[in-house]
């Protein structure tokens, strides 16, 4: 008992809970942050080369519109929009707007599968 | 609300705070910025459109003003998930160090980018015979 109180608990504990969707939201809003942070700079930087040289801009493209381009496309405008969508949750957490339980789990519910649905819609017309 | 218990640097409230102003940034750049990217890529965009638009100084000054929404967004980010999951408090410190240098270097390097358009002929990897 003593030795518990001297170590205090670290995280991640993610053992120790009962997996809810709730949880996994809030995991999956720090995975998709990290793609998105190893991404976002690399896509910014390539828009703007593009947009600065005709060479460039050829390359991009034919890049883009590779298999790996493309894949790396879907994934990021998936985990963005993911990200935006828990984002906006999270937000409207901050001002009060959903503060109960029930209304976390409903809008966790709603960005879950409003990404799934995108995920899929983006897959057909990309 | 500003809550008295600040911590020992007195700065507790400053990283809640700009990574919420960050994201309503990011919020209102980040679709337009990818809409363009999108229409790029399905060939909607051609070069010259893409050029006009890009080097306008209103959109420079707009790259810049989401250059840094996204690195303060980043910075807050990974600061917390670092904070929250390496334990050793130097291999803690060196990472958000290096952290920091990173985004910093790339802060410069980008912004050195979008205003003086003349480094693009040796910034980029495929470069303009020049």
């Amino acid at each position: 008992m003593i030795q518990e109180m001297k170590q205090p608990p670290l995280s991640p504990r993610l053992s120790i809970y009962k997996w809810r969707l709730t949880m996994f939201a809030s995991i999956a809003h720090r995975a998709s942050g990290i793609f998105l942070v190893l991404v976002m700079p690399l896509l910014f930087w390539l828009l703007l080369s593009m947009a600065h040289g005709k060479t460039t801009y050829a390359f991009g493209l034919y890049w883009l519109q590779g298999s790996f381009g493309t894949l790396i496309l879907w994934l990021t405008c998936v985990a963005l929009f993911y990200h935006m969508a828990n984002g906006i949750r999270f937000l409207l957490l901050d001002i009060g707007k959903t503060d109960s339980r029930e209304a976390m789990k409903l809008s966790a519910k709603i960005v879950v599968f409003s990404s799934i649905i995108f995920a899929l819609v983006l897959a057909i017309k990309i | 609300m500003k809550h008295q218990d600040l911590g020992t640097a007195h700065t507790g409230f400053h990283d809640w705070y700009w990574q919420r102003i960050s994201a309503v940034v990011l919020l209102f750049s980040i679709p337009v910025l990818m809409g363009i990217l999108l229409l790029t890529y399905n060939g909607n965009i051609s070069f010259n459109q893409l050029n006009t638009w890009l080097t306008h100084p209103i959109s420079k000054a707009a790259s810049i003003l989401f250059l840094f929404a996204l690195l303060t967004h980043v910075w807050t980010g990974l600061k917390v998930i670092i904070e929250d999951y390496v334990h050793t408090t130097a291999a803690r410190v060196i990472l958000l160090n290096i952290l920091l240098l990173l985004l910093a270097g790339f802060a410069a390097y980008m912004s050195y980018h979008i205003w003086a358009e003349l480094t693009y002929t040796w910034g980029c990897i495929p470069c303009e015979g020049k």
